[in-house]
């Protein structure tokens, strides 16, 4: 056999390798396309419904308000930093309150949902945090039928509500507060005795994170 | 002219061996498919991580066989308010409730039942309790399907709850009862009023499952 014969075997060989190893690599690159395409349509489509929430220093608090569909429905998207300990505390009109523990070990996000909701002429509110859930009724018949026909003209803040905020892990801050107006609340007065309840603020709820409970 | 001394061209060496133009553009083509297959490998591998955390907070049903039953438990609208997504792949699957001898496992011989239709829907469950009488109430999509009222006699000694579901998407064999909800009440002590204590048999409680009709 000839050094050309040789050369010219060897050189296919090389070629042929070559060709196998370039489909095989192909094949799995397809593969791992598709299954990378599958991952990422899943990741936006969910992100398109909670939003994203870029942890710029995992040592802080961050928060982000959700849009929801519901006006008595607030909802966030939260994250707490790892050995977070603070009290949530969901106060209704000074007339009842519902608080619970948030500790964490290690950096955890969760999502973070405030409901309101009208059975028998009562308005009831409704907190969860990630599994943690727990409801709360007895809305005085003022702040009942202020949520019922005036919730256009209360005043909600709902933190994050403009876009992601951050807190050192021990700093206070309320979640939401929703509160009758004073004009409107002089003026729902006079059509709700409500004198039976004690003094009335005007406050309806007020959602808190503090250090200890009040 | 021809310069009498020019030398001819060389051809190109790699690693000794002759390399054609060729070769050049199977390698590249070679090198070019395996960095996009390990490129994919490194997104895939970020992305997976990201995708579950995201599923966590915002559950979803995923169906990768349509042929079996897939469950998820989705966050629920209300405290006493249980959901779940379901994919249902035939017209014989039932949703059972059953409110007394429910045991650590196996299914009573008592109970309520509805067919369920086939498809990707929620099931949600809810409860009322009304001067100590238990509503339980199915609907499916929003649709009443079953309806169970019970009194309890040991409802006011506390429970323990388990349940094969989670809020990660998860798919049975069709013939398998898959359970939503496993409540077992707590029994009086004998000679010991007012203290309660874990049934060890059967006992009250509420069993939600989805089961097949064979």
């Amino acid at each position: 056999m000839s050094e050309s014969t040789i050369k010219s075997y060897w050189r296919l060989l090389v070629d042929g390798f070559i060709i196998v190893l370039t489909l095989i690599g192909g094949y799995l690159a397809v593969q791992s396309g598709r299954q990378r395409a599958l991952l990422s349509s899943q990741v936006s489509r969910i992100e398109k419904r909670i939003g994203t929430l870029p942890i710029s220093d995992p040592r802080l608090v961050h928060i982000l308000a959700l849009e929801t569909e519901n006006p008595l429905e607030f909802k966030w998207r939260i994250y707490f930093p790892a050995n977070y300990k603070m009290t949530r505390f969901l106060q209704s009109n000074s007339s009842s309150s519902t608080s619970g523990e948030i500790s964490t070990t290690k950096p955890t996000e969760m999502i973070a949902r405030v409901r309101f909701r009208e059975t028998n002429g009562n308005v009831e509110c409704y907190s969860s945090f990630g599994v943690m859930g727990s409801s709360m009724g007895g809305q005085r018949p003022i702040c009942a039928a202020a949520i019922r026909e005036k919730l256009d003209q209360l005043e909600i803040e709902q933190l994050g509500k403009e876009g992601l905020v951050m807190f050192e892990p021990d700093e206070e801050f309320t979640l939401l507060r929703i509160a009758i107006p004073s004009p409107l609340l002089q003026e729902m007065k006079l059509t709700f005795d409500d004198s039976g309840f004690g003094n009335l603020s005007g406050e309806i709820s007020r959602l808190q994170f503090l250090k200890h409970a009040p | 002219m021809m310069k009498p001394d020019a030398e001819p061209t060389k051809p190109k060496r790699l690693f000794g061996m002759q390399v054609g133009l060729r070769q050049l553009l199977l390698a590249t083509l070679c090198a070019g498919v395996w960095f996009a297959h390990w490129a994919n490998q490194d997104a895939i591998a970020r992305l997976e991580p990201r995708l579950a955390n995201l599923q966590t907070l915002s559950p979803e049903l995923i169906v990768a066989d349509p042929n079996k039953i897939a469950v998820v438990q989705l966050p629920p609208p209300w405290f006493s308010t249980s959901r779940w997504g379901v994919n249902v792949p035939t017209d014989n699957v039932r949703i059972c409730i059953a409110t007394e001898d429910v045991d650590h496992s196996g299914f009573p011989a008592k109970y309520e039942s509805a067919l369920l239709p086939k498809g990707q829907y929620e099931i949600q469950f809810d409860e009322q309790i009304e001067t100590g009488m238990h509503r339980f109430q199915v609907t499916q999509d929003g649709q009443p399907c079953l309806k169970v009222e019970k009194l309890f006699l040991n409802s006011a000694g506390g429970y323990s709850t388990s349940s094969e579901v989670s809020n990660r998407s998860k798919q049975f064999d069709e013939h398998v009862p898959v359970v939503l909800i496993r409540r077992r009440y707590s029994v009086p002590v004998l000679g010991s009023p007012g203290s309660f204590q874990s049934a060890t048999g059967p006992a009250e409680g509420l069993l939600l499952w989805l089961q097949t009709d064979h």
